[in-house]
């Protein structure tokens, strides 16, 4: 069953690829003029990670459709400055795309450090989807999107190349250099906001001095 | 598709009645004249290619969950046993006439549950709006006419459709097509209860997108023009969907409203067939930058417009203490014509 839905995904991938490409474009449309913005960037999923996906569910959890259910198969991430930037584009991104679920992804307790970043699911608009594509039942009508700063970055994308499944699975004194990584990307974020702060504060308190003298 | 559920109610505007009506009815028989006419229906309204709608959250809830009030009842309509259908055809009965007022006429909701094996789900919700009919008897000596209060017309250009299908899994039935020949003409914010206040839902081409792509049909077709007759009607349609009081477009509605023949036909050539017949909100501000056009009030009381390209090649604006605009050119045709919007 793998195998055919390995042959059934690897058949539209192109076409995922380019709805990729015009999302990204789309993205940076939407987002002209918002400040801040490190890069937009777009994906349509690999082959053997979509597979892999489908196969790591089991049971209960097994997709039924996998083809429509997937909702990463194309999926993009904008890379900001500040944390305050995060707020600002996922408001913009909600205003110009259809979003089904927004969630902040945060430890669960105030005293742990991981992953963090902004995550959307949103309707594919229709004018970057190809001919017919809306008439389907077997494809995806979502894309995911995820709104992070530099830092939260750095701290996510090398757990891709750690492969470990879980947390659990580590020793303890590499969970805790994990933890000491993401706290320190969380200082950095907290730290660079309150420098933009200053900064926004400073000028326009400078603004105000010279316009009274 | 076959269906296999109907609910019907007779709904009475309700949002700023003093009267509280609440909307009767309930399910009724699925017979094959009943199946009949929704198909016909469906086919007559080309439901399956009109407006596309997504069902709109709130942008503030960052909670992770999906959430949406109507998804649910159409849900339940669509997958549910028959109490969950009934008690969602009803909540979405009390739900429109609480969005109807008294400038919309009373009218009967049907709610259709539809299913293709054991996958695929279909929900159509209609709107007719009631009307008054004679009912004419020839008698042998004479005639008999009746006047029947009860009729709710298929055909009336008020009557207004959705249509919302799909797997029972979490990431369908966010999107539906729907019918609603108010939204697309000048009937202004009355129009829009259909789908921002009964569905709760935002039309799926958004403004500046679907604002773009006519822009950039209308470019390319300017480009491809030869015969100025074509250019100028093209221009006078640029002109006028700028300053129409219509809000809602489609490419097909600008293209029937303003373009003939030839024209038309080469128009919609630039938008793809799937767009062609989708609304969305017109953004004047973002057609007048994609098409780089330009009009300019100048203060003797004439109106110069450039289109395109004209800024800086005939057409030049000098900026010092007050800006004022120089044109000059070879005058190539003139009309003396009432202004049309």
């Amino acid at each position: 069953m793998l195998e055919k839905l390995r042959i059934e995904f690897s058949a539209r991938h192109p076409l995922l690829e380019s709805i990729a490409e015009k999302l990204e474009a789309e993205t940076k449309e939407v987002l002209i003029g918002m400040p801040r913005i490190d890069r937009i960037s777009f994906r349509a999923k690999g082959i053997d990670s979509f597979i892999k996906k489908v196969a790591k569910r089991t049971g209960d959890a097994t997709y039924s459709s996998p083809l429509s259910e997937v909702e990463d198969q194309v999926a993009g991430r904008v890379l900001v400055f500040f944390y305050p930037d995060v707020v600002d584009i996922q408001m913009r991104l909600k205003e110009k795309f259809t979003a089904i679920e927004s969630i902040r992804k945060q430890p669960m307790k105030d005293d742990e450090f991981g992953y963090e970043s902004h995550h959307l699911v949103c309707q594919i608009p229709p004018h970057v989807l190809p001919e017919g594509w809306l008439s389907r039942a077997d494809v995806p009508k979502t894309f995911e999107m995820q709104v992070r700063t530099l830092f939260m970055h750095a701290w996510a994308e090398p757990q891709h190349d750690l492969a470990y499944k879980a947390a659990a699975d580590l020793p303890k004194e590499i969970r805790r250099e994990l933890a000491w990584v993401a706290a320190s990307a969380w200082g950095a974020d907290k730290a660079f906001e309150r420098v933009w702060e200053w900064q926004t504060r400073f000028s326009s308190d400078d603004a105000r001095t010279q316009a009274s003298d | 598709m076959d269906v296999f559920r109907v609910y019907g109610f007779a709904v009475s505007p309700q949002r700023t009645s003093d009267e509280k009506v609440s909307p009767s009815g309930g399910a009724f028989k699925v017979t094959s004249d009943i199946k009949n006419a929704l198909a016909s229906l469906m086919e007559s309204a080309k439901l399956g290619s009109q407006s596309v709608v997504d069902f709109q959250t709130d942008p503030h809830d960052d909670s992770g969950r999906r959430k949406h009030a109507v998804r649910d009842q159409i849900l339940h309509i669509a997958f549910g046993n028959s109490s969950q259908a009934k008690a969602a055809a009803t909540r979405l009965a009390n739900s429109l006439a609480a969005c109807m007022d008294k400038r919309s006429p009373d009218s009967l909701l049907m709610v259709a549950a539809s299913r293709d094996g054991q996958k695929i789900g279909r929900a159509t919700l209609w709107a007719f709006p009631q009307e008054e009919a004679f009912q004419f008897k020839p008698l042998k000596k004479g005639a008999a006419v009746k006047l029947l209060s009860d009729i709710f017309s298929q055909s009336s250009r008020l009557r207004k459709a959705a249509l919302f299908e799909g797997e029972h899994i979490r990431s369908h039935f966010w999107q539906g097509r729907v019918l609603d020949l108010q939204t697309t003409g000048s009937y202004g914010k009355a129009a829009d209860y259909w789908i921002r206040d009964f569905l709760k839902c935002r039309l799926g081409l958004e403004g500046d997108a679907g604002t773009r792509i006519l822009a950039d049909a209308v470019r390319k077709t300017y480009d491809q023009l030869s015969s100025d007759a074509e250019r100028e009607q093209l221009y006078g349609a640029i002109v006028a969907v700028r300053t129409s009081p219509r809000r809602t477009w489609s490419a097909n509605q600008f293209a029937r409203q303003y373009l003939e023949g030839g024209l038309r036909s080469v128009f919609l050539s630039h938008v793809s067939p799937d767009l062609q017949s989708l609304s969305f909100q017109f953004r004047r501000k973002a057609f007048e930058d994609r098409l780089n056009f330009r009009v300019f009030r100048l203060d003797n009381g004439a109106f110069v417009s450039a289109p395109f390209s004209a800024i800086d090649n005939g057409v030049t604006i000098l900026t010092g203490n007050e800006r004022r605009l120089r044109c000059e050119g070879t005058i190539l045709e003139e009309h003396m014509r009432s202004r049309r919007a």
